[in-house]
């Protein structure tokens, strides 16, 4: 080389070809660059390896002594975590419960023995539009959380309708197992239209399927609808049913019973499930609301008693 | 004799001077009477030439329920029943002459009885005189008239009267009390709606005081008519619920021979060689009456207090209601009847006193009253809890401040949408030497308040009925146990156990209404200021 011009030599500012040494604490994935049969190809233009480290601050700091004195800590922690753990299986072979399989999942199941603890809730309803629902969920409940619900009648309104009456009597009368944590549904029956209203702060809730949205996701039992397959159709339903109570023809409402009609098919329950889910719920409450016995088709109807008897 | 002087001659002058004004005097007044009959004349000449509606008009005689007088059997008309389906026919009305405009050859009178009202015409015609027109514009406002008329409908509703859709036209009319022609107050400016956000609106006012002066004037106008019939409603609404739970309404002394309550705050009275005290609550009473097997009992009546404060709410003389209960087990029973009965009183109201709700939101912009059938019952521990939530601290045994007790009553108005609400198990500290302990925490007690728009109305608990853990209590409060000894005496001989509370008339009609001041809820209000009217 003559040029009169020496460069500079600089850092790489790219590596390749270094072996990643994989974190122990993760869950292995596949290597997406793998060939089918796992065989990493080590091919030219991969990964390169350096001896080196690569930051400047790496370069600079490696040797700190805070560092190492982390590093230790850390060990500790987790050479301490180790014989917890050990100690927890000691326990538990002494104890002879079984031993649960590690969760293999990336959801976060909860578990189905703690139930939240909810704060005390507010719930107002149109005496013409009863949240039949709260009846189910009690029901389905009952050896999970005591809904216990008081019901009040506001000034606005100056006489129930039958169908209030009959609801009120029958959430009043319901009596959970005991050692179940109770919760307090304050039930009141004003004029607020057609949608529900829950208030837990402020600002309210509104509409009863959002309402059920809300108990299915502090709860963490069959009704929490999140870790299933099918969120989606889930949700569409829950607006169909929305829309029936809404709905203010005949012809409307037919054809979202229709919908539903599809939706349970053969099977048992709403979405094709062979267990009740809240779409379930909410369907019910809605048909119950909104439409005649006489709009309701075999099926569904077979369905509906497969509700109130659940 | 230097310093007489002066005097003398001033003395002088002014005989002087008054002679003089003597004689202008006599000239003026022979000049009026001149006048006077000059007018007469011409006036009766009119007539006598004329007048073709002379006995058609003018003032009555004296009303002293003369049998001989010819109109006994005259019915009278009210004004609220004037509409279109009398229209033709002729009524007579006796109602007050609100306002009168003359016009040339008409005068309107807008006639007014209670809060209805409605518009007279007197026009000139073959049967009525312009004489009678001139009559009809110089009565007086506020005078009481007898009108003879024709009910006749109206092709546009008459703004500004209550019976909108007809017209009265007169054919006679006549005096039958006049009032002086200078009022203290105008009754139209009395009931001025108060609308804080109308620019527009014309901004007369009438002053509390000058209201309270003139009272009889300041009760005429509608928002008061309907006020106190609101209030006739509540007392009515108390007795026939509580007559209908089983109560007997009983009538307690208002003379007693000593301080109930400590000593302070009452008001002295002189009687014969000694002293004696009005009563400042009638629960001794109450509770003998429970003692002597009455079960259950409810008194109205007069309650003096002789607080020195000038609030909103306070008054040194009140209507309170008070009532008091035997339970079997539980003071519950008693807090739920109460409960219960304020919830009645409620719907009564609400149902019953629509119209004069409505008269009373005219003038004074307020939001209806909201309340939860059965009523809200919170724990004063929740209390503490949503204060806090709000950022405002309670201690466990510290009573609510009024600021406190307002945003409580806004925070669960927010919450539940309830104007009316219980609140059970205050701190025993803050409650009097008589209340029940809680049995199974002995910092708080079996005593409730009941709050209406953040106000408290009722104070009540449960009462201690056993004359030891009286006494004994009593001690505790550093009460000296000879002034409350026919107190305890009245647990000597066994007494259910029983708990109860009072209510203040006034203030529940205030609060109910959403008025601001409780002046506007009692009739002739009593406070440290004021003993007129």
């Amino acid at each position: 080389m003559n040029g009169p011009l020496k460069m500079y030599s600089t850092k790489q500012v790219v590596q390749h070809d270094f072996r990643v040494r994989l974190p122990e604490c993760m869950y292995k994935l596949k290597n997406i660059h793998a060939a089918r049969n796992g065989v990493v190809e080590r091919g030219t233009d991969h990964v390169a390896t350096s001896t080196r480290k690569l930051d400047i601050f790496d370069q600079n700091y490696q040797n700190i002594p805070e560092m190492a004195a982390l590093e230790v800590r850390q060990e500790e922690i987790l050479r301490q975590l180790d014989e917890l753990k050990k100690q927890m299986d000691s326990i538990r072979n002494t104890l002879k419960v079984a031993n649960h399989a590690p969760f293999p999942t990336v959801i976060l199941k909860p578990k189905q023995e703690t139930p939240p603890s909810l704060p005390d809730i507010i719930i107002n309803a149109s005496p013409t539009n009863p949240p039949y629902s709260l009846e189910l969920i009690q029901k389905l409940w009952k050896n999970y959380i005591f809904l216990s619900v008081k019901t009040y009648t506001h000034s606005s309104l100056t006489t129930l309708t039958e169908n209030a009456t009959e609801l009120t009597k029958i959430l009043e009368a319901f009596s959970a197992e005991t050692n179940v944590p109770k919760v307090n549904v304050k039930l009141i029956w004003k004029d607020v239209g057609a949608n529900v209203e829950l208030l837990i702060s402020h600002q309210p809730i509104l509409g009863e399927v959002n309402i059920l949205r809300y108990l299915s996701r502090v709860s963490s039992d069959l009704l929490n609808y999140e870790t299933y397959n099918n969120t989606h159709e889930i949700d569409t339903l829950l607006d169909i049913s929305y829309n029936i109570v809404k709905a203010k023809t005949k012809t409307e409402r037919g054809a979202l019973l229709k919908a539903l009609s599809k939706s349970l098919g053969k099977s048992q329950w709403l979405a094709g499930r062979s267990q009740v889910s809240v779409a379930d719920l909410a369907a019910y409450s809605a048909i119950k609301q909104a439409t005649s016995p006489s709009e309701v088709s075999v099926s569904l109807g077979k369905w509906l008693q497969r509700c109130a008897a659940c | 004799m230097v310093e007489n002087k002066p005097v003398d001659t001033s003395e002088k002058s002014d005989s002087k001077k008054a002679a003089k004004k003597d004689a202008k005097k006599a000239e003026k007044a022979a000049k009026k009477a001149e006048h006077k009959a000059n007018k007469d004349q011409s006036q009766t000449k009119v007539e006598d030439e004329n007048d073709v509606s002379v006995g058609k008009y003018g003032t009555l005689p004296l009303i002293q329920s003369d049998i001989t007088a010819t109109n006994l059997d005259r019915k009278f008309t009210y004004v609220k029943d004037l509409n279109k389906s009398l229209s033709g026919s002729g009524v007579w009305v006796r109602a007050r002459l609100h306002t009168v405009r003359a016009r040339g050859k008409q005068c309107f009178i807008v006639l007014r009885q209670r809060e209805f009202s409605v518009q007279v015409l007197v026009n000139v015609s073959d049967t009525v005189s312009k004489a009678m027109v001139k009559f009809s514009s110089t009565i007086t406002k506020e005078s009481i008239v007898d009108v003879e008329a024709k009910v006749a409908p109206v092709p546009t509703a008459v703004a500004g009267c209550s019976q909108q859709d007809v017209e009265l036209l007169a054919s006679q009319i006549w005096v039958v009390s006049a009032s002086a022609p200078q009022l203290p107050l105008q009754i139209e400016d009395a009931s001025r709606p108060e609308k804080a956000d109308d620019p527009e609106g014309l901004n007369i006012r009438v002053n509390q005081d000058t209201r309270l002066d003139n009272r009889i004037l300041d009760l005429r106008t509608p928002t008061n008519q309907a006020i106190f019939r609101l209030e006739a409603g509540v007392c009515r609404l108390f007795r026939e619920v509580l007559t209908n739970k089983g109560f007997v309404e009983i009538h307690t002394p208002k003379i007693i021979p000593a301080a109930s309550e400590g000593g302070a705050n009452v008001f002295t009275v002189s009687y014969f060689k000694g002293s004696a005290y009005l009563a400042q609550s009638p629960q001794l009473y109450k509770q003998m009456a429970i003692a002597a097997d009455f079960d259950k009992v409810f008194t109205i009546g007069a309650v003096f207090r002789a607080e020195d404060s000038n609030t909103h709410r306070h008054l040194t003389e009140f209507t309170g209601l008070d009532l008091e209960m035997a339970f079997s087990y539980h003071y519950h029973e008693v807090m739920l009847t109460i409960g219960d009965l304020f919830t009645q009183m409620f719907k009564g109201l609400r149902d019953q006193y629509k119209r004069e709700i409505e008269i009373v939101g005219q003038q004074f912009s307020v939001e209806p009253f909201t309340f939860l059938d059965p009523p809200l019952v919170l724990q004063f521990e929740e209390g503490r809890k949503l204060l806090a939530e709000a950022g405002v601290e309670v201690g466990p045994e510290d009573d609510l401040s009024t600021p406190a007790e307002k945003l409580l009553g806004r925070l669960v108005k927010a919450k539940y949408d309830t104007d009316f609400y219980i609140l059970d198990k205050y701190p025993l500290a803050v409650r009097p030497f008589y209340t029940m302990p809680d049995p199974n925490n002995p910092k708080t007690s079996n005593s409730y308040d009941m709050f209406m728009r953040g106000e408290e109305i009722i104070s009540g608990a449960q009462r201690i009925h056993d004359p030891e853990l009286l006494t004994e209590r009593a001690k505790h409060h550093g009460i000296d146990l000879q002034k409350i000894a026919s107190y305890i005496d009245a647990f000597k001989y066994g007494c259910p156990p029983h708990a109860g509370g009072g209510i203040g008339l006034e203030r529940v009609v205030m609060l109910y209404l959403g008025l601001d001041n409780i002046r506007k809820t009692a009739m002739f209000p009593r406070d440290p200021k004021r003993i007129t009217p």
